[in-house]
């Protein structure tokens, strides 16, 4: 028997669609905004934060520095910080460039470089010199670094030409027998210190200190040094 | 009343619905009750026209003769006799005479057709075969009651299998759920609405209101060609599926559809007579009443010892309560383990021997199949269409529709 054709009453009702059970998916549309809305959250705050951000790059010190120093690029680095009215008291990076310039007054490590503590010129350029002077081990504070203020001491060998500094000290009766020590520099900074190029170093091996002098302090600096042992006495910064 | 050929008399002015239920109950034996009542008596539904009929009274309706609707919702109900009168309101005047003329000339008419009382466990003929609303067209659809004894052996997947088989063969199939004891249509078909649509369409059915569009409303699309009506979602609800209520529903089903499969309960005991002095709802109604208006009714055993133990005592109640449909049985969940090697001969001479059933459709057990279809909330079609479970329903839907 084939099927009966229905009346078409039957045609023309209609039923509402049965809603069934549906397998959870992964291309489920609520997971997909659901991560839309994460990732777009997270791109919204990176992009609020950024915008609000108000910090300008300046320049800082990376290690403390006596007055007098000329900078190197590796004496100075970038620091983001907010300053809103006293921007134009420090140097902005891409704005001014202080390599080159010499230190007015003493930094200490991570301090912002104002202004006024660096002025143009007065390094090899202007009047500084800057002088090699033989150390050996222990005679020379072990972590002495760059930016440093030493006192130079000479101690004249006897027989040398020590000998005629020695009468101006006070205590020139001793100097034919045992030569006091001689305060040559006063407050000269740290350039540099070398090893020589050997490599083995380390705190108790005899260095060469470059330090930083005016052009009239140089002769006596030289003569001094070619006397005898040098001693340096470190300085604390103020 | 002395015109009449037979004595009539008044036996009760009553109150309303209930007062006239008792008292047609309550006659007494060897007359006749006949019930008047108004087309606008309140409360008047299907249920009660059935309880009256039940009860062996007949029951004439007094309409208003423009009152079309009134007259449609009471035939559809199941009152055979309708008064037209013009003023139903006047009782004294002349239209109070021809009413008393007409009243007695419908009771000449009928005679002592509806005399005695009718067995309260069958549906009245009035109603199977009456004028209710929907039977002028012609009942082209036909009826499959699936059912099966106690102890689960899958009515429910059997009818759902069936239903999808005979829809994918591009015929309308409505599934509907009449089991008052354990409904799971729905949860196995996935339905994420727990609303029970045939208790919806009992109710429009019990109102009169019943038709193809009211049904197909009721009833919720599976996909284009398939419908499904789910069960009560609770067993403590099945006096919502009265059984004349249902035998409404399924004469208008062949209307909506080529193929009505409905998964029915498990028992058919219909003792309530028994238990009760009056007249007492009937759990079992909606399967007696499905089963009764069923063409092919398919009995489904499970394929253990136990199962076809069930299945062979109660196939001879099967019959008693249908003796008219065609009988197809399945047995399901087919395996060797509790019947033993060669498990397709062994149940067949089983059935063949104790029941004499000839032939069965053998349904093997593929629980993973099974199992993930209930998983999904699928049908085996949908999920597995290999599987042999499958094809073996599928072998049942193509006998049933080519027969």
């Amino acid at each position: 028997m084939s099927e009966p054709a229905l009346p078409a009453a039957a045609a023309v009702a209609t039923s509402p669609t049965l809603a069934r059970l549906a397998r959870p998916r992964w291309s489920d549309t609520r997971l997909l905004l659901g991560v839309l809305l994460l990732l777009t959250s997270l791109a919204t705050g990176a992009h609020v934060m950024a915008g609000a951000d108000r910090t300008a790059p300046v320049w800082a010190a990376s290690r403390a520095l006596a007055p007098g120093i000329e900078l190197t690029s590796a004496d100075i680095e970038v620091r983001a910080v907010r300053l809103d009215a006293a921007a134009g008291n420090y140097l902005a990076v891409g704005v001014d460039d202080p390599v080159g310039l010499v230190l007015t007054r003493a930094v200490s490590a991570g301090d912002l470089l104002p202004g006024a503590a660096v002025a143009p010129g007065a390094g090899l350029a202007g009047q500084g010199r800057q002088v090699t002077v033989p150390v050996s081990a222990f005679h020379y504070p072990p972590d002495l670094s760059r930016g440093a203020v030493v006192d130079v001491y000479v101690t004249a060998s006897p027989g040398s030409a020590a000998s005629a500094l020695s009468t101006a000290s006070p205590a020139g009766v001793q100097a034919a027998t045992a030569a006091a020590p001689q305060l040559v520099i006063a407050g000269a900074v740290v350039v540099e210190v070398t090893d020589g190029g050997s490599g083995f170093g380390g705190p108790s091996a005899s260095v060469g200190v470059v330090l930083s002098v005016s052009a009239d302090q140089v002769a006596s600096l030289v003569g001094g040094v070619r006397a005898g042992p040098v001693d340096l006495v470190r300085v604390a910064q103020p | 009343m002395d015109a009449a050929p037979r004595r009539l008399a008044v036996a009760r002015r009553c109150l309303d619905l209930a007062d006239l239920l008792s008292a047609a109950e309550a006659a007494a034996s060897g007359s006749q009750p006949v019930a008047v009542v108004s087309a606008t008596l309140p409360r008047l539904d299907g249920v009660a026209v059935a309880r009256l009929a039940a009860a062996g009274a007949m029951v004439i309706a007094v309409v208003d003769r423009s009152d079309a609707a009134a007259a449609a919702r009471l035939r559809a109900q199941g009152v055979t006799q309708l008064l037209l009168v013009d003023d139903p309101g006047d009782a004294t005047g002349p239209g109070g005479q021809s009413l008393l003329a007409a009243l007695l000339g419908a009771l000449a008419g009928t005679g002592a057709a509806h005399g005695g009382t009718g067995s309260p466990s069958t549906v009245p003929d009035q109603w199977s075969h009456g004028a209710g609303r929907g039977a002028a067209a012609p009942l082209l659809g036909r009826v499959v009651a699936v059912w099966g004894p106690v102890g689960a052996p899958g009515r429910t997947t059997v009818a759902a299998t069936l239903a999808d088989e005979l829809a994918r063969r591009q015929v309308e199939t409505l599934l509907a759920d009449a089991d008052t004891y354990g409904p799971s249509l729905g949860q196995v078909l996935g339905a994420l609405d727990e609303a029970s649509g045939l208790a919806a369409a009992a109710r429009d059915a019990n109102a009169g209101v019943l038709d193809v569009e009211a049904l197909a409303r009721s009833a919720r699309l599976l996909r284009p060609g398939l419908r499904v009506l789910t069960g009560v979602t609770r067993a403590d609800r099945w006096p919502e599926l009265h059984a004349s209520a249902l035998a409404v529903v399924w004469r208008v089903a062949r209307c909506l559809a080529v193929w009505t499969v409905v998964d029915c309960g498990f028992c058919l005991e219909q003792d309530e007579e028994i238990a009760y002095d009056t007249l007492a709802p009937r759990r079992n109604g909606a399967t007696i009443a499905t089963l009764q208006a069923a063409d092919v009714i398919v009995a489904v055993g499970a394929a253990d010892p136990v199962g076809m133990q069930r299945l062979i005592r109660m196939l001879p109640d099967l019959r008693s309560a249908a003796p008219r449909a065609e009988l197809r049985v399945v047995l399901n969940q087919v395996r060797s383990g509790p019947v033993g090697r060669g498990p397709d001969r062994r149940l067949l001479e089983g059935l063949q021997r104790y029941a004499g059933v000839e032939s069965a459709v053998l349904v093997p057990a593929d629980r993973d199949s099974l199992d993930a279809a209930m998983a999904a909330g699928r049908t085996l079609a949908e999920v597995a269409p290999a599987s042999s479970a499958r094809r073996s329903l599928m072998a049942l839907a193509v006998d049933l529709a080519d027969s």
